[in-house]
């Protein structure tokens, strides 16, 4: 509950939330982050919402703490528009029952998620204008891309069951 | 500022790309492997840094930049995964240790194809417990 709070989320009643943070998130730098009280955007997560969203909001928190260059090529720090749409992603996305993606920071400030399941690969980039670009790749390899600026929410409901059930 | 292709780069040239240690730009899988994600191959202007293997060394690309890993790719394999929207130039700026600006936007499905296409230099992956990330200290 406290760590709904501290990201900024509503919340409902849930049982106790995972804190296990895979790979490079057990930092010790980047997991004080998680502490922080610093997201101001807020989402919807009543009801069942899975617990993948929780982690991937850590993540997001997380990422907003970096700085200008940090990746070593003048990659800029989270830009709000991006911020905010990936929640609005998450919060869309709240009940769908997926693996935790990689919530990855890009060069221009944006973010994209990225998730594995049954041979097959989902990333979703959530730019800064309200748009997002995808791609998917089969278990063949075979890659498919487009994009998106309208009815955001069931494209990616349709991705998603792209990934987990198709 | 106008870019010109390279025509001197050919599909052979071996060129590095750096890889940031921190969440998730390269993900562990449980066999211990790092793998890089696609989002390393995508710039904010369209002018994605790499350096001449000929031209450097691994060590001269990763000074400085201590728990990074580097990747590399064959210019070929970049022409094929972008097409022809894309230009191999020369950075006239910044020219020292063979940098070279691939120029043209790299799609989502580009990015993928990129990633697909590189692999780790042996022995430069990152680390695994890198050094504090730059982040903004926590208030």
């Amino acid at each position: 509950m406290n760590q709904l709070l501290e990201l900024g989320l509503t919340h409902s009643p849930r049982p106790t939330w995972s804190v296990d943070i895979p790979g490079c998130y057990e930092h010790p730098q980047v997991q004080s982050l998680y502490s922080s009280a610093t997201l101001a955007d807020t989402i919807d997560l009543s009801g069942d919402t899975a617990s993948w969203v929780i982690e991937a909001a850590k993540k997001l928190e997380a990422l907003g703490r970096f700085q200008t260059g940090w990746d070593s090529y003048g990659g800029l720090s989270l830009r709000s528009g991006a911020k905010h749409l990936t929640l609005q992603v998450l919060g869309w996305l709240r009940k769908e029952e997926l693996p935790i993606p990689a919530v990855v920071l890009g060069s221009a400030g944006t973010v994209q998620l990225e998730w594995r399941a049954k041979g097959k690969e989902l990333e979703v980039e959530i730019r800064d204008n309200d748009t997002i670009e995808y791609v998917k790749v089969s278990p063949a390899g075979e890659i498919e891309e487009g994009e998106a600026a309208s009815d955001l929410s069931r494209k990616l409901r349709d991705l998603t069951d792209w990934l987990c059930h198709s | 500022m106008e870019r010109e292709d390279d025509p001197n780069i050919s599909g052979d040239v071996i060129l590095f790309r750096r890889i940031p240690p921190w969440p998730d730009r390269v993900t562990w899988d449980e066999n211990g492997q790092p793998n890089f994600s696609s989002f390393n191959f995508k710039d904010k202007n369209n002018e994605l840094s790499v350096h001449l293997a000929s031209e450097t060394t691994p060590d001269e690309v990763l000074k400085g930049h201590d728990g990074f890993g580097l990747v590399q790719i064959t210019a070929q394999q970049v022409r094929e995964a972008c097409g022809t929207g894309i230009k191999l130039c020369r950075c006239r700026e910044d020219p020292a240790m063979g940098h070279v600006l691939i120029c043209g936007r790299i799609s989502s499905g580009t990015a993928k194809r990129l990633q697909r296409a590189a692999k780790w230099v042996e022995g430069r992956w990152p680390a695994r417990n890198p050094p504090d990330p730059p982040v903004v200290p926590a208030e």
